[in-house]
């Protein structure tokens, strides 16, 4: 053969920037995915640091309204009125996003755990090992596991706890499928043949190079799982099968706004927006982390 | 002789977020009737998208300025619908990589008979009757059966004879063949380039063989054109400008080929650099950079492509090497 | 393409089996048992229901039974309605949770892969973005939020549909349209995803050298092959309107089968929850096998393996 090795010159090498110091620049770029993170940073505090704000207690009933429920009201720091109790829905709102958020946290590092240890198990293993724990995840890929969720919680009583672990046991399966086709991909790989052949130890090679190099797609899917996660305990809180009375969450406020809606249609929207704008914010971000991070389309 | 092709003042250019990418910057050329031009040049040199500007086919932000006749006739920002009645059945094209241009979800019978139903209005029965007589041609055993299967079923090989029979359906006056044997096997290769040699023959086409491998243009080539950086730097007979190429690009692709000695291929490695941005092109000659012969008007002025001897140009400043 | 369909039959058996078991096993790990936390029960009682509801038998002799009564289409008895099989509970509600289901799947599809194809077409431009700005609102708006807005503004407010009620065409629309939004969406972005990386493709580049019309690029070779990442989410797509429909339901009160999901979860139901589960769960298994098919009948690598 006859090819020209001037084009097998090493390529322009643009300033060694890292990977994560490119994403970043990238993320920056995506002005939704920004906005989104400043908006998310900004329900989050807020909902967490409700107890030291001075505002209302969640289950203060202000017998002076009439009727109880009534519509925001600016003046008197009703922002979002108040439920059919006389209680401020603004401050239960922040309070049921403690709920809502933990269990989207607590929930989505179950399910970070089991399944990026499952996947790259079987993406290291591989051979007869890697199939049958696929094949595992895909028996249970076809279950619908709502209705298991939904199950267990009328089975063992409706505890918080359980919800979380429920709902974290039943969404690693896509973690897994990401990890094991990363870690297959990675294990390929010159630069670890290249370790592999210089005598680096198999423990520093997943430590040094497998995990890392893991971290991009992880990172991205757990940002898509987060609101995921939510979205599946607000539907158990608004069927009346997730976190009770006087607690609350986004779905169970959502849940007995609804249920006015006619006479009283901000119990809904108050809480409803919320909600929405949390998991609009938390799907933007995972976006243009995919973005930033996906080497596919740089 | 009559061209099929001529191509004046050709520029392509790319909008990119960091500014317009020129990727060809001002050619001209033509091709004769049953002619092989070769176009050689490495990768980013812009001797794919010339024919990619011809043939319609660039990515949504390039845009090419000039002109193209095919045939005579302006074909250049026509309409898609008045180029579909050239492409495809006047002027056809085949590319790299055989394993992902032909549709992986269609039959092999359906991508050939469209194209036959399209140009020449035939039915469905005629045109597999000729689309397996076309798969005869390009030596694929079994036409018959093979033309209901699918790209899947094909090996690498045997899918660019796909390609190649399905560009020359229509009898084409054209065909480009853009690296036609890069992604295949050595053995493979020299089997696709006899089908071509053959159907050359038979049909009578001219040729555009796009490559950067000089062995492929030996074999094939009539002309050669050398590209570096959008631009022709050296353009002639392939006799000529193998024997003694007057370009110092052209003189460094052929001491890199294998057959000459050792030193001298190491020496070049040496002078090898970096194809320059084609953002932004430095003043004067482009290839100024890695030339072993710069002087001080090559930054200055730009070296236009000029003849020099009988049917050979050059855009050097040297008078000769 | 027989051979590939058994092979998917064959993976689909299991699956059913696994739910049968969870759901039946995890009804039986109930503290006390399922009537323990029935307001106090005499123990004789409390023993005669055990032997009515054969649960004093043994555990695998029970699982036994359900499945063989599974298999003659007998979900068992309701715990909660004496006098019903629940078996009758879910063919009475089913019609009208198919109806749904397929009028919100049928309209995700058509809608959601127009706009897809649209937003594909013209990428980058103010329609894409719209189209994508808004389809990822439909994503992450839960549709239990979608559908009292919707009730809020097109019942309540403009007065234009009916908020309650069932039978008539116009109590679909809002139920429907509550349901499918997000799959809309779903598809939507999935589609012009695909369609973008096709339209990039080699094979569509080949389609437009040999100068095809653009009508038959589009349809023959780039609609078509981007269609096969929608196919594969129409099994996903299919459980979420399923999953959707519960909660549909219980907000319009219409009267099907998710509706009695709810209400027996409520109740503690135990049989009346554990059957729906094992029907969704067939119905789910056997959407994605005919998802499979279609993905077969699609890409002929499939076909062949």
């Amino acid at each position: 053969m006859t090819d020209i090795p001037l084009s097998t010159n090493t390529p322009v090498e643009v300033k060694g920037r890292s990977l994560w110091a490119d994403a970043r620049r990238r993320f920056m770029h995506n002005k939704a995915a920004v906005v989104s993170l400043v908006v998310l940073a900004i329900i989050a505090v807020a909902c967490f640091s409700a107890p030291y704000l001075g505002l209302r207690s969640p289950d203060d009933v202000n017998w002076d309204l009439d009727p109880l429920a009534s519509p925001p009201n600016l003046e008197q720091g009703y922002y979002f009125g108040t439920d059919a109790n006389g209680r401020d829905l603004f401050v239960r709102t922040l309070y049921g996003g403690q709920v809502s958020l933990m269990v989207g946290f607590v929930a989505t590092l179950v399910s970070l755990v089991i399944g990026t240890l499952w996947g790259a198990t079987a993406g290291f293993l591989g051979g007869r090992i890697d199939g049958m724990m696929m094949r595992i995840v895909d028996i249970l890929y076809s279950i619908p596991f709502i209705f298991f969720v939904i199950l267990l919680t009328v089975v063992f009583g409706r505890q918080i706890v359980l919800i979380y672990l429920a709902i974290g046991a039943v969404s690693w399966l896509d973690m897994a499928r990401i990890t094991r086709g990363q870690t297959i991909s990675i294990k390929r790989r010159e630069f670890i043949e290249a370790a592999h052949a210089s005598g680096v130890s198999n423990w520093r090679i997943i430590t040094r190079h497998i995990i890392p190099n893991c971290l991009g797609p992880v990172v991205v899917y757990v940002t898509l799982t987060v609101p995921n996660v939510i979205l599946i305990e607000s539907f158990i809180s608004f069927l009346g099968m997730g976190v009770q009375e006087p607690d609350s969450s986004w779905g169970t406020l959502v849940a007995e706004g609804s249920s006015v809606m006619e006479i009283a249609p901000w119990q809904v929207l108050g809480p409803g927006i919320v909600l929405a704008v949390t998991l609009l914010s938390l799907n933007f971000i995972g976006d243009g982390l995919r973005d930033a991070l996906d080497p596919k389309d740089r | 002789m009559a061209a099929v092709l001529e191509v004046t003042g050709l520029k392509t250019s790319f909008a990119t977020q960091e500014g317009a990418v020129k990727a060809v910057g001002g050619v001209d050329f033509s091709i004769n009737k049953g002619e092989t031009l070769g176009v050689v040049g490495e990768s980013g040199s812009g001797k794919s998208q010339i024919f990619m500007s011809i043939m319609g086919l660039l990515a949504r932000n390039g845009s090419a300025t000039g002109s193209v006749k095919f045939q005579g006739e302006e074909i250049l920002g026509l309409d898609v619908q008045a180029l579909n009645r050239v492409r495809g059945a006047k002027m056809a094209m085949i590319f790299q990589d055989p394993m992902t241009s032909l549709n992986p979800y269609l039959s092999v019978r359906r991508q050939m008979t469209e194209v036959l139903i399209q140009h020449k209005g035939l039915s469905e029965d005629q045109a597999a009757k000729q689309s397996a007589e076309m798969l005869e041609k390009v030596q694929i055993p079994e036409a018959k059966r093979r033309l209901n299967m699918y790209p899947h079923e094909f090996s690498g090989g045997m899918r660019q004879r796909v390609m190649i029979a399905m560009a020359l359906l229509c009898g084409p006056e054209l065909l480009i063949a853009d690296e036609p044997t890069t992604a295949l096997d050595v053995t493979v290769q020299a089997q696709i380039l006899e089908v071509l040699v053959g159907l050359q023959r038979d049909f009578g086409m001219a040729i555009a063989l796009i490559t950067h491998d000089l062995g492929v243009i030996a074999r094939m080539a009539d002309r050669v054109m050398v590209m570096y950086a959008g631009n022709i730097v050296e353009k002639g007979s392939v006799r000529d400008l193998f024997k003694d190429p007057q370009h110092p690009y052209t003189q460094g692709l052929l001491e890199s080929m294998p057959r000459l000695d050792e030193t001298e291929e190491t020496r070049l490695m040496t002078i090898g650099g970096q194809p320059p941005n084609l953002q932004n092109l430095p003043s004067g000659c482009s290839f100024r950079d890695r030339c072993r012969y710069a002087f001080e008007r090559c930054p200055v002025e730009t070296p236009l492509l000029t003849p020099f001897a009988e049917g050979r140009s050059k855009a050097c400043h040297l008078p000769s090497l | 393409m027989l051979n590939f369909f058994l092979r998917r039959l064959g993976g689909a058996i299991p699956t059913l089996f696994i739910i049968i078991a969870i759901s039946f096993f995890m009804i039986r790990l109930a503290p006390g048992g399922p009537f323990a936390r029935e307001r106090q029960v005499p123990p004789e009682v409390l023993a005669a229901l055990n032997r009515q509801y054969h649960l004093d038998e043994p555990l695998w002799q029970q699982f036994l039974r359900y499945i063989g009564d599974l298999l003659q289409g007998d979900f068992g008895p309701s715990f909660k309605y004496k006098d019903f099989r629940v078996t009758d509970l879910i063919l009475q509600g089913f019609p009208t949770s198919l109806q749904l289901g397929l009028l919100a799947i049928s309209l995700a599809l058509i809608i959601g892969l127009s706009l897809g194809i649209w937003a594909a077409l013209r990428q980058n431009t103010i329609v894409d973005y719209t189209t994508m700005g808004v389809s990822m609102l439909g994503i992450a708006v839960p549709n239990f939020v979608v559908a009292p807005v919707l009730t809020l503004i097109f019942g309540l407010m403009l007065g234009w549909l009916p908020v309650g009620g069932w039978g008539h065409p116009a109590n679909y629309v809002l139920p429907v349209i509550a349901l499918c939004l997000s799959q809309i969406a779903s598809i939507a972005r999935l589609m012009r995803a695909s369609m973008i990386e096709v339209l990039r493709s080699n094979y569509v580049r080949t389609a437009h050298a040999k100068g095809l019309p653009e009508r038959i690029v589009l349809r023959r070779h780039a609609i078509r092959a981007a269609l096969l990442p929608v196919v594969s989410f129409l099994g996903p797509a299919i459980a979420n309107i399923i999953t959707g429909s519960v909660v549909i339901e219980q907000i319009f009160s219409i009267p099907g089968i998710g509706r009695y999901f709810v209400q027996a979860s409520l109740n503690r139901d135990y049989t009346m929850v554990m059957g729906v589960t094992v029907f969704y769960g067939a119905l789910i298994i056997f959407c994605n096998l005919l998802a499979d098919l279609a993905y077969g009948l699609l890409d002929p690598k499939v076909r062949y393996d």
